[in-house]
């Protein structure tokens, strides 16, 4: 019987040791925002003429607004909050390609997104989103 | 006798010579030893006799005959110090009296310090819940008052302040800042502060009495920034508005002694028109708030004052 005991009771403290410590908040996480990013880049024919990537902010109020030159007549106003990313396109004619916006959840889920634009020179350039920047095109 | 008086004879010449002589006895101190009263040698320019002739007589009791005349002549000796020492007593009360004295109206050179806690209210720009509590929790602010008093009742100056504090009351951030890894180590740091500084003037109500109340109006810059430094992912990132407080509106009570002190409470309305966001090494970016919207710093404490 004793031995039994013995058994019984290390085992209680085992699961005892266990519990306390899962309660006590024994995460694995050291902390740290998740950022979304934002990545731009133009293309003309399968050659790829200039990228960016920004990062969206996390801290409130923080906001980034950028202006990035695709091509010859073609640029981008690109606007970040932390809820969302706003992309202007500037030199093009195609009404569904000069604005887009992209809530925050759908870049941190992963996005990507090629637009057929046409600048006002007459040239076609295929202009990509994507987030993370890395993101496979 | 005749030996002291012809002795004494000598000595009185001698005296007398010295007195008169200007090279020799036009100082007190050249006087010898033996003749006690110098005031009275010093003070017969003239050749009197009837002062000159006691100091005749006190060298005499030195050479011969030292028990008989001493005895007399050097009791009158004592009396005159007590006299001397007796004025400085009535210079004690004099300098007693300013220690709890209240100090007459201030005027030139005046700074004070104020502490205390820094409460956040209003929006920090016009954008949807971007409230200034939202941003930054309360702080704690230390001011600096640094200016000149004038016509008894006024304080013309410039202030100083900047506070520390956490960020503020935002979920995400919340979560972002908090560290559950158990390494013990602090994988991420997330702070804010804010800075003010500007002209202010104060009126005091009573500057001369031991409470005077008083109420101030100041205008300036300001800023506040937040930050996060993610250290376990090699991240940062830091939010610096800046704009101008219309009006630091404040008020509050000194309690005048040497140094006065006493609470005061402030209100600093103002906007922010600018707002740089750092991404650590991903860049700087500026930009110009369009959509403003007013905010308050709710501040007291207890403020020090040096010349009150």
């Amino acid at each position: 019987m004793r031995p039994v005991l013995l058994a019984r009771h290390v085992r209680a403290l085992l699961v005892l040791t266990a519990t306390t410590a899962l309660a006590a908040g024994c995460g694995e996480s050291p902390g740290g925002p998740r950022y979304a990013e934002l990545g731009i880049g133009v293309s003309a024919g399968t050659a790829l003429l200039t990228s960016a990537c920004l990062p969206l902010p996390v801290l409130p109020g923080g906001t980034i607004q950028k202006d990035i030159g695709l091509a010859p007549a073609l640029s981008a106003h690109v606007f970040l909050v932390r809820d969302y990313a706003e992309v202007s396109l500037e030199g093009t004619n195609d009404p569904y390609a000069s604005h887009v916006e992209l809530p925050l959840q759908t870049l941190l889920a992963g996005y990507v997104q090629d637009l057929d634009v046409t600048a006002v020179d007459g040239r076609s350039y295929v202009v990509t989103l994507s987030s993370p920047c890395n993101a496979p095109m | 006798m005749q030996r002291s008086n012809g002795r004494g004879v000598v000595w009185w010449t001698a005296v007398t010579l010295f007195a008169t002589t200007p090279a020799l006895g036009a100082q007190p101190g050249a006087a010898p030893p033996g003749s006690t009263p110098p005031p009275s040698v010093v003070d017969s320019a003239a050749p009197a006799a009837p002062p000159a002739l006691p100091p005749a007589e006190a060298p005499a009791p030195a050479s011969s005959e030292p028990e008989a005349p001493p005895p007399p002549v050097a009791p009158p000796e004592p009396p005159p110090p007590p006299p001397v020492t007796t004025p400085p007593a009535p210079a004690a009360p004099v300098a007693q009296a300013p220690l709890n004295a209240v100090p007459p109206a201030a005027s030139g050179f005046q700074v004070a310090f104020r502490t205390g806690m820094l409460f956040p209210f209003g929006k920090a720009s016009g954008a949807p819940g971007d409230t200034l509590g939202r941003r930054y929790a309360w702080q704690i602010p230390i001011v600096i008052d640094l200016g000149g008093r004038f016509a008894r009742s006024f304080f013309l100056g410039g202030y100083f302040g900047f506070g520390v504090g956490a960020t503020g009351g935002d979920k995400r951030v919340d979560a972002a800042c908090t560290d559950n890894d158990d390494n013990g180590q602090n994988d991420i740091v997330c702070a804010a502060a804010s800075f003010r500084l500007g002209l202010e003037m104060q009126y005091s109500f009573q500057p001369d009495q031991h409470y005077n109340p008083w109420v101030g109006y100041g205008i300036g810059i300001e800023g506040s920034s937040a930050s996060l430094d993610d250290k376990y992912h090699k991240l940062q990132e830091s939010v610096t508005s800046s704009g101008v407080t219309y009006a630091q509106l404040s008020a509050g009570l000194d309690i005048r002694q040497k140094v006065g002190f006493g609470p005061f409470l402030e209100v600093a309305l103002g906007q922010f028109n600018r707002t740089t966001t750092d991404m650590g090494g991903r860049g700087k970016y500026e930009y110009k708030i369009d959509d403003r919207a007013l905010h308050a710093w709710v501040m007291f404490g207890v403020r020090v004052v040096v010349n009150p």
